[in-house]
């Protein structure tokens, strides 16, 4: 379950990182193109204001040539009194540097009698602050100087308003680029959480579950081809090792029955005490055998995830207090009392018998190695969303909580000396019936000292 | 005349051990090598009750198990086998036995059950009991009360449950598993002594300060109630 968590969170990252790149490349290529138009734009407006000031210059000239100085000045008042053209400007300065006509306040500061296409800020008589003019200068024959040229006070308008649109449609971009992440998001999440369904299925023992393919033979499908090729194998696997543990079980256990049996018969036939003795104990040592592979049987099939068709609802309340009822006794003459918290009653829908294991082998390990304490808490709590935390908590030393995983393994043991009994299954199994109920196990201390051992489990029965 | 068993079981040695043991416990034991003889044999509905291994060569245990449930063949079964895991014995179970046992098994344990199952099936509906004894041990199911020799002994609900159960089996061996599963309904084998101290607590208010012993312990097996040897 945490580990599906876990890789959900890294899918979530990576979409996002996918997501923003989308998004960012569609805003990038956007306010490229658009960056690429208004340059092309402002060429265009400048090209056009260019020709206005040279043709403007040009018919001025013609018109010096044909009708003489008199005549060019008589059409370049009636040009600026025009208002076809309000944004036309010109200067015609006298040889002696006095303004002939035109419309500007003053020559162009530092301007001689040629220039080619120039702007400039300059002010013109009817107005109180300069306008950006774009103007060419021509030399005259009597030695005067002619000033054409264009107020381009109108691009600069048209510049405004271009930046404007620039900004909006960059804000439309963006919000298109982030509703296609997001869809594309979405198709991404649809596909791969198949794979990551079929995933926790699996893993959760449901060994028949594959990935659906779309038969689009797109790369998703390849993948799951992949997987589900893998998922084939290791179900092989997984179905031969049950059939050698099973075969094995039967092969092993036979024997046992034999030893046992040979046992029991020398028991009822002979009466010396002493012998009498030597094959109870040589029957328990084979008892012990037989529930040392029982154990070991039982977490494999557990992590096959057999037994899920087994589950049935009963009341967990009642159980942990049989349990209570059932180990009192001898926990009390181990020197412990068994204190129960649980509510009246708690409807689960689980593995009644498996379940029953997993509290008596917390039970027997609390006697165990809780050496000094006086306390086993059973407590069961409902943990909300149809799950339950049920936990096992004790009151002595407690395990350092770097030899914890070390506690969990199977036949892992703390006690390197191994002078205490025990298989070393026992947490190993409680660990494997957790997961098969789809829920986990984990160590924690107890308060203020001693061991808590917490099954979170998704087994509430639904009211 | 005596009770009729068919032990259907492959392991030359378990067969023998168990038709031994039959026989030296007064019933006719007849054993089958395989599934498919097993299955002749038990279709004439002659046995009291059957002994079946699951891993038989020829035909598995569970289908021999079906085909004589649809043959309506309802003599009680008791399944013999070394998949003991909890899943094979609810699976025996749900699909026909009447008691299931995992190797390896206390004889003593196999015959208490069989004698139990034989008792079931020949009374149908059984009597409704008040008062269970034994030897001058008296329980009073009615008002709850637990006499000795007239001496009232006062026992906890668990310690009451225990001994009933014992009282209803009187004279017969019942494991420590058996126990378990008669008074708690779980099926388990604690390997513990976790029975052995309800036992021994029941044992202390039922027997000491009275002149005969009535809990006896049966090594390898486990506990009788009864007058003793």
């Amino acid at each position: 379950m945490s580990e599906a968590a876990r890789g959900r969170r890294a899918l979530g990252s990576t979409t996002v990182r996918l997501a923003f790149a989308l998004a960012l490349t569609q805003i990038v290529t956007l306010a490229l193109g658009l960056a690429i138009m208004s340059g092309l734009t402002q060429r265009t407006l400048d090209n056009e204001a260019r020709a206005a000031a040279e043709v403007a210059r040009d018919d001025l000239l013609a018109d010096h040539r044909t009708v003489g100085e008199a005549g060019m000045q008589r059409a370049l008042n009636e040009r600026l009194a025009s208002s076809d053209d309000i944004n036309f400007v010109a200067y015609l300065r006298g040889a002696d540097g006095r303004r002939i006509a035109g419309n500007l306040a003053a020559w162009p500061q530092g301007a001689g009698t040629k220039a080619r296409w120039t702007v400039a800020m300059l002010t013109r008589t009817d107005a109180q602050r300069p306008d950006p003019v774009g103007y060419v200068i021509q030399p005259l024959p009597g030695g005067e100087a002619l000033l054409t040229g264009q107020v381009l006070e109108a691009q600069s308008q048209i510049t405004r308003a271009r930046e404007q649109s620039f900004i909006y449609a960059l804000l439309a971009g963006l919000g298109i680029a982030a509703f296609a992440s997001w869809m594309i998001l979405r198709v991404l999440e649809r596909r791969i959480n198949q794979f990551n369904q079929t995933a926790d299925d699996f893993a959760a023992g449901q060994l028949t579950s594959r990935v659906a393919l779309s038969r689009s033979g797109d790369a998703f499908d390849r993948l799951g081809e992949a997987i589900n090729a893998m998922l084939d194998r290791i179900a092989t696997l997984v179905g031969e090792l049950r059939a050698v543990t099973d075969s094995m079980a039967h092969d092993l256990r036979s024997p046992v029955a034999r030893i046992r049996s040979s046992l029991e018969r020398s028991l009822g036939e002979t009466h010396d005490p002493a012998a009498r003795n030597a094959l109870a104990d040589a029957i328990d040592e084979a008892d012990g055998l037989q529930r040392l592979l029982d154990s070991a049987l039982e977490i494999s099939r557990a992590e096959a995830g057999i037994g899920r068709n087994q589950f049935v609802a009963f009341d967990l309340s009642e159980m942990v207090r049989d349990l209570a009822e059932v180990y009192g006794p001898l926990a009390e003459d181990e020197g412990f009392a068994i204190v129960v918290d649980a509510p009246d009653t708690m409807a689960v829908v689980a593995h009644r018998e498996l379940l029953f294991r997993a509290l008596s082998n917390l039970i027997d390990n609390a006697l165990k190695y809780a050496g000094g304490g006086s306390r086993i808490t059973m407590a069961l709590a409902d943990g909300g969303t149809g799950g339950i935390r049920l936990s096992v908590a004790d009151d002595g030393p407690g395990i350092p909580p770097e030899d914890r995983e070390e506690a969990m393994r199977r036949f892992g043991r703390l006690d390197p000396a191994r002078t205490r009994s025990g298989a070393g299954l026992g947490m190993a199994l409680v660990g494997t019936i957790a997961t098969l109920h789809g829920g986990k196990m984990e160590l924690d201390q107890a308060k203020p000292h001693g061991l808590a051992v917490n099954l979170d489990l998704p087994i509430g029965a639904a009211e | 005349m005596s009770q009729k068993i068919l032990v259907i079981e492959d392991d030359r040695r378990t067969a023998d051990f168990l038709t031994k043991g039959l026989s030296d416990a007064g019933f006719v034991a007849d054993r089958a090598d395989d599934g498919r003889d097993g299955l002749f044999l038990a279709t004439d509905g002659s046995y009291d009750a059957i002994v079946l291994d699951r891993m038989l060569p020829g035909m598995d245990g569970m289908a021999v198990l079906a085909a004589l449930r649809a043959a309506k063949v309802q003599t009680p079964v008791l399944i013999l086998s070394s998949l003991g895991t909890v899943d094979a014995r609810v699976e025996g179970l749900t699909s026909g036995a009447d008691d299931y046992l995992s190797k390896p098994f206390a004889f003593s344990e196999l015959l208490a059950r069989l004698k139990l199952l034989m008792a079931r099936s020949v009374q149908a509906a059984p009597s409704v009991e008040t008062v269970l004894a034994c030897d001058d041990l008296e329980m009073n199911l009615l008002n709850r009360r637990v006499t000795r020799a007239g001496k009232r002994i006062e026992l906890q609900p668990r310690e009451f449950r225990l001994l009933e159960y014992l009282l209803r089996h009187k004279d017969q061996v019942v494991t420590r598993t058996m126990m378990l599963e008669g008074v708690w309904e779980y099926h388990f084998d604690p390997g513990t002594n976790v029975v052995d101290v309800h036992v021994s607590r029941l044992r202390r208010k039922v027997d000491d300060g009275f002149g005969r012993p009535l809990v006896h312990t049966v090594r390898g097996a486990g506990y009788m109630l009864g007058i003793g040897e």
